[in-house]
């Protein structure tokens, strides 16, 4: 099985980069403790699943289309891999222009989209044959701003269009609360209520929480952007690369089976532990019991970091279902007590179907035990229904309408993506 | 705005680069407003015919006044020659924002307003410095633009900048930093004759330059935040940029844009002089001398600057009252969704 992965934006192609680099470090680990057959089994399997010309173990190219409304950004992620010099960007699967999207979703969305649709196709159409099987589309976008949240969502519908059986799980970055982009909140409603619709399943990332884990359990004093993202390629890693379940391999099928049985409920929040800075990896040891109470209780709290909340507080986190993926020593035979209570999911999911466990004897990224939980639950609710209340708020006082205007983007089309949004708020407040 | 070329063919060109480009939709301008002093006795008039067209065919003006760069040119010579008499902490050669980088060597005869001059060319470089450089979080013309314009009419963005100069002991500097932040929102750091924080913010933009954490800027803006007004939907109104080549002869500088309601005082005064003027009809007939000006002109363009400053004053007062306009939001009934 193969994945595509399609970068748009500044945040998509730094966070890209990442995860290509966050894989490869992952296949050529040393320490695995897993049998060199089955390490074999698993490096090609990943390298299949992400690169091309996987019998070229030195210098294999990544599964990759680079889209952005500018070149400076898409250049550098280039030259980084280039200086890393593990893997590389296949030439020619870039697309960039020299105007930039503005931070304006309808400039991406409405005049970008229909411009690079041709070329971009084009690029991923090549990627997908290069594909032996093709196990789906992973799209990177920022919500944020203009290409990645704009442009992005005009390449899922497009892609929606013309791959129509392809799986497309789109991976998107929520910006600090505080402000990054003044329309933000406007430019991410109209994002998700398009990616509702044309997407299979759209895992939401917060900046505040990514740099939480920075702060806190990472130790960073001065947490930059790069320090982000590479916390976010390490979580979408754990998640993609191989592992097993029922005894045969897992692909972005069974992901889907397992988390999207329901059209309503399509967001995902993923967590990971455990959560150590380099420097004190080789001191930390975990049982599988006490990394599974604690993404229990961070789940619960709504926290990706696995620090800052109160032990003794009861909380109810409703989920439709969860995924967990284990990686390490006995993984597949462990106890997901701490994570079934019958409670805490919808009384419509029959109980076979909460809980999907995936796993994979072999070390991921140098951590003898890790665990990741993918879950379709209530915790998306709250920043959804802040966004929503501050791009409310400013629509009320018509602000900025007429920058979105001037591309062709009405009051009707607000209106109607404010309903979207309203109507998945609701659906996950009372689950 | 106060000459005629400037005003008038400054003008025109804006409108026609309107109607020649309309695809190009970011025109920015940089327009100097002539202080009480000026020595062009029929200013005002200019002034207020230009800011009509400037209203209607810009993108986003930077308003500057003269009177705000010489009391920043005066304030930056103070501090040189204090620093010369007294031995105490002298400026750093060629880091005031009112030096010409280019001739720091040579002693060539400056002219009358090449400090002043040299003020605005600062912001111009401060303000595309991401577009020439790299950095972190680059900011564009064109989200410059798309983040401070809530409302087309109202795109004036008042300029402040920090710091004004860097003084050569480093040492004897502390929080610099935050000093800079603290500074470019003070009424002595702004290009033209306002305090800002007097005004209610539509929206602000930091363009900072140089070696500055991400988080050191959000501190900042956490910390001055309370002391500032902003319009209730735009609470957190801010856009920030981060560029890693600082500007020529200091560490780092910040340049801030907001777009403030208290332009209209700059405003109002204009009108106040436009109409010493008028009221006695002085120098009309210089005007109307010139085909195809008509009196209605006059009146239009004073008219436009009235209502203009009325609905800033309208936006403030939207401040004490922020419930009125605000409308409920979409409920969702069972089976569909209704607007309440």
């Amino acid at each position: 099985m193969a994945v595509v992965t399609i970068q748009i934006g500044q945040c998509g192609n730094q966070i890209g980069r990442q995860l290509f680099s966050t894989i490869h470090n992952d296949i050529t680990a040393k320490q695995t403790a897993v049998s060199s057959s089955q390490n074999d089994d698993y490096t090609s399997a990943s390298l299949q699943r992400f690169f091309r010309r996987e019998t070229d173990m030195h210098m294999p190219e990544a599964r990759a289309v680079m889209v952005d409304m500018e070149h400076k950004v898409v250049t550098r992620m280039m030259s980084e891999a280039n200086k890393e010099g593990m893997w590389k960007y296949g030439k020619g699967q870039q697309y960039f222009k020299n105007s930039g999207s503005g931070n304006n979703w309808a400039h991406g969305y409405l005049v970008h989209g229909p411009e690079a649709q041709e070329s971009v196709l084009e690029l991923v159409r090549r990627e997908a044959e290069a594909c032996d099987r093709l196990g789906g589309f992973l799209c990177l976008m920022s919500l944020a701003g203009g290409t990645g949240s704009g442009l992005g969502a005009f390449i899922t519908g497009c892609l929606r269009e013309h791959f129509a059986h392809a799986h497309i799980i789109n991976q998107v970055v929520a910006p600090y609360g505080d402000g990054e982009v003044i329309v933000q909140d406007y430019n991410t409603v109209l994002t998700l209520s398009r990616l509702h619709r044309d997407s299979d399943a759209v895992i939401v990332a917060e900046n505040e929480e990514l740099h939480k884990v920075c702060a806190t359990r990472l130790a960073h004093k001065h947490v930059a952007f790069s320090h982000m993202n590479s916390v976010l390629a390490h979580q979408l890693g754990a998640l993609l690369q191989p592992a097993a379940t029922c005894g045969r391999a897992c692909t972005l099928s069974d992901m889907l089976e397992a988390l999207v049985s329901h059209p309503d409920y399509k967001l995902l929040s993923m967590m990971h532990v455990p959560q150590v800075s380099n420097a004190s990896l080789s001191f930390s040891t975990s049982t599988w019991p006490s990394l599974l109470t604690r993404l229990q209780r961070m789940h619960e709290m709504h926290s990706v970091a696995d620090e800052g909340f109160s032990w003794a507080a009861p909380s109810r986190n409703r989920s439709v279902c969860n995924l967990l993926v284990a990686r390490g020593k006995d993984s597949s035979s462990l106890d997901c007590l701490p994570l079934t209570d019958r409670r805490s999911y919808v009384s419509w999911m029959p109980a076979s179907c909460t809980l999907s466990l995936w796993s994979h004897p072999r070390h991921y990224a140098g951590l003898e035990r890790s665990a990741l939980l993918l879950s379709n639950s209530a915790s998306v609710a709250s920043l959804l229904d802040r966004v929503v209340d501050k791009a409310w708020g400013m629509f009320s006082s018509r602000a900025y309408l007429h920058q979105y205007a001037r591309f062709g983007l009405g009051e009707d089309d607000f209106v109607n993506s404010f309903a979207v949004l309203e109507q998945i708020v609701h659906n996950y407040k009372n689950l | 705005m106060g000459g005629g070329t400037g005003s008038g063919l400054g003008t025109f060109v804006l409108r026609l680069l309107q109607e020649e480009f309309p695809e190009v939709h970011n025109r920015f301008v940089t327009a100097v407003f002539p202080s009480a002093a000026d020595d062009v006795v029929t200013s005002p008039y200019n002034s207020i015919l230009a800011l009509r067209q400037l209203t209607e065919c810009a993108e986003a003006v930077i308003p500057v006044e003269n009177q705000a760069l010489q009391e920043i040119c005066d304030k930056i010579s103070r501090a040189t020659t204090a620093g010369g008499e007294k031995n105490s902490n002298p400026i750093k050669d060629g880091s005031a924002i009112s030096d010409n980088h280019h001739n720091t060597g040579s002693k060539r005869s400056e002219k009358p307003f090449d400090r002043m001059n040299n003020v605005v060319a600062n912001l111009l470089l401060n303000m595309t410095s991401s577009a020439r450089f790299e950095g972190s979080l680059n900011i564009d013309l064109n989200e410059i633009a798309m983040n401070l314009v809530p409302f087309p009419r109202m795109h004036y963005l008042i300029p402040g900048m920090a710091p004004l100069y860097s003084l050569s002991v480093v040492a004897s500097q502390p929080r610099r930093l935050d000093e800079m932040f603290n500074d470019v929102f003070s009424r002595r750091h702004q290009l033209i004759r306002a305090d800002p924080k007097q005004g209610l913010y539509l929206s602000c933009a930091l363009l900072v330059r140089g070696k500055v954490q991400l988080s050191d800027i959000r501190r900042n803006i956490y910390r001055i935040k309370p002391s500032l007004k902003f319009v209730h939907w735009n609470s957190e109104g801010w856009k920030t940029g981060l560029c890693s080549v600082p500007p020529t002869g200091q560490p780092y500088s910040l340049l801030s844009l907001a777009n403030n309601t208290c332009i209209k005082d700059t405003f109002a005064d204009l009108v106040v002089r436009f109409n010493r003027l008028y009221s006695r009809k002085a120098h009309l007939h210089h005007f109307m001398a010139i085909d195809g000006m008509e009196i209605s002109d006059f009146e239009e363009s004073v008219e436009c600057a009235k209502s203009f400053i009325s609905e800033y004053t309208a936006l403030e007062s939207q401040y004490f009252q922020p419930a009125c306009t605000s409308i409920p939001r979409l409920r969702v009934a069972e089976g569909n969704m209704m607007l309440s």
